[in-house]
Parts: structure tokens; C-alpha cells; sequence
């Protein structure tokens, strides 16, 4: 029975925590612009998500080891400090995004202006990570955001014409979009679904709670079922956009737009359960960021490092979090749009996913590591698929930055 | 047979080849001056549709908070901040046109066709939010704010529509 709970409890983390800002946001504007016929990205994105997370969690498992310090280990220096140095620059703007996504998600709960609040989601994070135990920090947020369930509430409640809503699920370009434009949001889409810090964020949980290979079951269930939960989610709020603001001619471009097809449907009460969900959401990834940031550098240079040691028996560990946060402060004090950020943060994951991805899987096919647990030939045919989509998606996203005026 | 000294042949045919490109260089920049002109035109007036885009979406966000608000869907916390983002946006979409660089005074002339509606697109939304800081807020939403939005609402199509028409006969010509 605790066994079963446990394994609740890691599936309804996983959902909760699987949404993001960059999420939030790039789903409500494909969703106001090109209706849901971009939702097959989302499940893309979500299968890739499956495949590289299952791959670094089974790492962290078998070998009781992180996947960037096998990376440095396994690929020498220099192709890890490339991967390093990918991964960190994506990872710190997404907290900026998020730091600002927590801002953005208290001004809708106060009325009182984002840039007040930054200085104040940035400390609780600090605080959070400095005082608040990795489980404990890791299942409240992810419970909480499961509130944005109220978003699949909303759908349902607004009472749409399901057919009608299915037949928007073809992959086509809407006649007032072009198709670089449509390209792009796919692009981002995939980017904000596979967000680099996710699996060395997964990884490295997997050794904060003390995996071994009996727990690979549990870690594959909590992928497999939490994450394409999660990917439903997405998919909602890209409906509700689709149904309410999508006709009334309403591009996204602000975090408080994402409440009024919400208003509409369950009025203030769902408002505020959504309300609850975008700060934990927000919340949650800002700390697994701000973690990743940590996690990545102190593997990468040999620090020591985890959440399960002391501040003072990690203290460089700590102290790149602590950095980490108070430049993603010092760039949203620069009055930076945060929807802006996050809109970029989630391009630019899409150009750095390959530096991200093939370490992973070049580490799951050694047997030194991974002994008789090493990739079958399904997984690594899937994941050499992903691969090709992922370097296709990493060449195409500049060039369709520029073509496109960043999606304008 | 005599072999034809191929020296002299060939500095003909560089002399050739350079005249060549030359006037081909030519015909290019001479035709590349009114493409150009044309480009930078049709691409001022999509930026000007853009901005347009972005005042209606503000009417239309504005127009929604105010009915959400008014029939007690929506926290007045709330509607304030969507409604203060929807006033940003209309003047941001302002701005842009206001600062906009032309090529010719046609494109100018929509320009400013286009400045007079985003314009008259801030004031109700303006008024929206100030709606919502009176103890009003809570009855239902005044008639005559939300013909302000629809009028709003109904100059920034219009003047949508005027630009992208402009636009499409500048990329015909």
C-alpha cells in the first residue's frame, strides 16, 4: 500500500510538475494564433521528453551517478564543457523566464506591478532551496500545480463543438499565418517540451533520493504516465486559448490574457485554483533551474553537490544557485519583458537539445556504466529518430528567428 | 595548320566577360533600387498591420476583462492586471507606429491613417481600467464603455483593412 502510494504520489509530481512558463506561455499563443493544429507537436515533444528522461533516470539508477559527471567522464573535457556550456546558458535563461512567470502569476494574484515582485520570488526560491528538504521542496510544488488541471476543467466547461475542435488537430497552416511562422512556433513548442534542464534535473533527482536499479519500475511509470498527463495539459490550455481567444482576435502576449477563457468558463473560483497553479508551476521549475545550474557546473567541475548534503558541505554548489538567481534578478530589473524571455528561452532549448541529448545516449549504451542495463534496440532506435528531429529542429530555429521576426 | 595564339583570344574574352559584368552589375543595381524601395515599403506597412494586430487584440482583451468582471467572473485583481497589460499593448502599438520610418508619403499617409485609429484604440482602454477602480465595478458593465471598445475595436479593422489593401497593391506593382 505505501509502495502504491509512493508511486501516486511520484505520477501526480510528474503531471504537476511537467508544466513550465515556457509552456504556459508558448501554448496559449500557438494556441490564439493557429487554434490546436499545432498540438501534434506537443505530443511529439512529450514522447522525446519520455524517451531522454526514462534514459537519464535509468543512468542515475544503475550507476548511482549523475549523467553529467559520466558525460565529463565518459567524453572527456571538452565535449562535455561544450555540452556544459549549452546547457547552462538555456538553463539560466529559462530561470529568468521563470523568475519572471512567478512575478508575472502574483501580479494576477495582487494587482500589484511584476516588477516588485521579482526581487521577492527570487528570495523564496533562494529560501526554498537553502532550508527545504528535495522531496518535500519537489512534491508540494508538483502537487500544487496540479491545479492546473483547472485548464482541461475549463475546456470541458466551456462546452465546445468537439468535432469541430478535433477537426483543428490537422497539422495545417491557418490562412492568415505563413508557414515559416508556423515552423517556428512548432519549433518552440518541441523546445519548451524538452527543455534541456528537465533531464539533468531528473538525473540528479534520481540521486538526491537515493535510486538504485529496483527503483527503475517506479522512475519508468512516473515518465511514462506523469509526463503525457502533463502533455494533456499543454494541450488544454492551447483549447482554451483556441475557443475563447482565438475568435475574439486576441494574440497572447501577457500572462493575465491566459485567465479569461478560464473566467469564462468556471468564473472566480477555477480563476484562482488556475492562479495557484501558474505560481507553482513557475515556482517549481524556478527551483529545479536553479538546481539544474548548480547540479551542472558542480558535476561538471567535480564539486560537492546535492541537496541532500549540508549548504556549508556544498557551499560551491549553493553558491552557483545563489548566482544563478541574482543574474536572473539583475536581467528582469533591466525591465525585460518575461513573456519576451521566456518566448526566446524556449527557441534557443531547441538549438541546444542536440549537445544535450546525444551525451545522454552515447552514456546509456556504455556497458561500463550501465552494465546489463544498457539501451535495447527499440530505445535506441527511437531515440536516433528523436535525435535526427532534434538536430533538424536546432539547425532550422535561428534562421526562422530571423526569417520570421521571432514568430511577429 | 598554324595554332591560333590563345593569348590574345582570351584577354578578348576577358575584355568581353568584363563588359559583361559590368553592365549586368549595372542592370542589377539599377533594378535593385526600386525593388528595394518597394521591399522597404511593403515591409513598413506589414509592421504597421502587426501594431494594428496588437491594438485590436488590446481592445478585444480589455472588452473580455470587463465582461468577466462585470458578471463576477473574474477577481478585480485580476482584471486590473489583464487590463493593465491590454493598455501597455495599445500603447506600445502606438509607439511603434508613431516612430515608424517611411520610404515615400504614400506609405506615410497610411501611416498616419493608421496612427489616428491605434490611438483612438488607447482611450477605451484605458477608461476600462479606471472603470474597474471605481466602486461601479462590481454592477453590470456601462453600455457606453463597451460601445467605446466596439467603436475601437471597429476603426482599428478598418484601418487593418485600408493597410493590408495598400500593402498587397505595393507588392502587385
Amino acid at each position: 500500500m505505501k509502495r502504491l502510494l509512493a508511486v501516486a504520489l511520484g505520477i501526480l509530481t510528474a503531471i504537476g510538475g511537467f508544466l513550465d512558463a515556457g509552456d504556459l506561455v508558448t501554448n496559449a499563443v500557438v494556441g490564439s494564433r493557429f487554434g490546436m493544429s499545432l498540438a501534434w507537436v506537443v505530443g511529439a515533444g512529450v514522447i522525446g521528453i519520455c524517451v531522454f528522461a526514462h534514459m537519464s533516470g535509468k543512468v542515475a539508477a544503475v550507476s548511482g551517478r549523475a549523467t553529467f559527471e559520466i558525460i565529463r567522464e565518459r567524453l572527456g573535457p571538452r565535449a562535455a564543457g561544450l555540452n556544459l556550456a549549452a546547457s547552462l546558458a538555456v538553463t539560466v535563461l529559462t530561470l529568468v523566464a521563470e523568475v519572471g512567470g512567478i512575478a508575472l502569476a502574483l501580479q494576477l494574484a495582487s494587482s500589484v506591478d511584476h516588477r516588485l515582485w521579482v526581487p521577492v520570488a527570487a528570495l523564496a526560491v533562494w529560501l526554498v532551496l537553502w532550508r527545504v528538504k528535495f522531496e518535500i521542496m519537489e512534491n508540494v510544488t508538483g502537487l500544487l500545480g496540479l491545479a492546473l488541471v483547472g485548464f482541461a476543467v475549463a475546456v470541458f466547461l466551456l462546452g465546445p463543438d468537439w468535432g469541430e475542435l478535433a477537426a483543428q488537430l490537422a497539422p495545417q497552416v491557418p490562412v492568415e499565418e505563413d508557414a515559416g511562422t508556423y515552423w517556428y512556433y512548432a519549433i518552440a513548442l518541441f523546445g519548451a517540451a524538452m527543455t534541456p534542464y528537465e533531464v539533468f534535473f531528473f538525473s540528479s533527482g534520481g540521486v538526491e533520493e537515493g535510486w538504485t536499479a529496483k527503483d527503475l519500475a517506479t522512475s519508468r511509470l512516473n515518465v511514462l504516465v506523469g509526463f503525457p498527463l502533463g502533455g494533456l495539459l499543454s494541450v488544454s490550455i492551447a483549447a482554451c486559448a483556441a475557443l475563447v481567444l482565438m475568435p475574439a482576435g486576441i494574440q497572447v502576449d501577457a500572462m493575465s490574457q491566459l485567465t479569461l477563457p478560464v473566467a469564462q468558463a468556471g468564473g472566480t473560483l477555477l480563476v484562482a485554483v488556475i492562479i495557484v497553479g501558474i505560481v507553482a508551476a513557475t515556482f517549481g521549475a524556478a527551483l529545479e533551474t536553479a538546481l539544474s545550474t548548480g547540479y551542472s557546473l558542480s558535476q561538471y567541475l567535480g564539486w560537492s553537490w546535492g541537496k541532500f548534503r549540508r549548504p556549508a558541505q556544498a557551499a560551491r554548489f549553493h553558491l552557483a544557485m545563489i548566482l544563478a538567481l541574482v543574474v536572473a534578478v539583475a536581467v528582469l530589473a533591466t525591465n525585460v519583458d518575461p513573456i519576451a524571455v521566456t518566448e526566446y528561452s524556449v527557441v534557443f532549448s531547441a538549438v541546444a537539445l542536440p549537445l544535450t541529448y546525444l551525451p545522454i545516449l552515447v552514456v546509456a549504451n556504455d556497458p561500463e556504466y550501465m552494465g546489463d542495463q544498457v539501451n535495447g534496440r527499440a530505445m535506441n532506435a527511437v531515440a536516433t529518430v528523436y535525435l535526427v528531429i532534434i538536430v533538424v529542429a536546432a539547425v532550422a530555429a535561428i534562421p526562422l528567428m530571423i526569417a520570421t521576426e521571432a514568430g511577429g | 595548320m598554324r595554332p591560333v595564339p590563345s593569348r590574345p583570344r582570351s584577354a578578348t574574352a576577358r575584355r568581353a566577360l568584363t563588359a559583361a559584368t559590368a553592365c549586368a552589375a549595372l542592370a542589377a543595381l539599377t533594378a535593385c533600387g526600386p525593388a528595394a524601395g518597394r521591399a522597404e515599403s511593403t515591409d513598413a506597412l506589414l509592421s504597421v498591420t502587426d501594431q494594428l494586430d496588437a491594438a485590436g487584440s488590446a481592445v478585444a482583451t480589455a472588452r473580455l476583462a470587463v465582461e468577466a468582471r462585470a458578471d463576477g467572473h473574474l477577481p478585480a485583481v485580476t482584471a486590473d492586471a489583464a487590463i493593465s497589460d491590454a493598455v501597455e499593448t495599445a500603447s506600445g502599438a502606438v509607439h511603434a507606429i508613431g516612430t515608424l520610418v517611411v520610404p515615400d508619403s504614400a506609405t506615410d499617409q497610411v501611416r498616419r491613417a493608421a496612427l489616428d485609429a491605434s490611438e483612438i484604440a488607447v482611450g477605451p482602454v484605458a477608461s476600462a481600467r479606471t472603470w474597474l477602480g471605481t466602486s461601479a465595478a462590481d454592477a453590470a458593465a456601462p453600455p457606453d464603455l463597451l460601445d467605446a471598445l466596439d467603436d475601437a475595436s471597429t476603426a482599428v479593422e478598418r484601418a487593418h483593412a485600408a493597410v493590408q489593401q495598400a500593402a498587397s497593391e505595393r507588392a502587385a506593382r
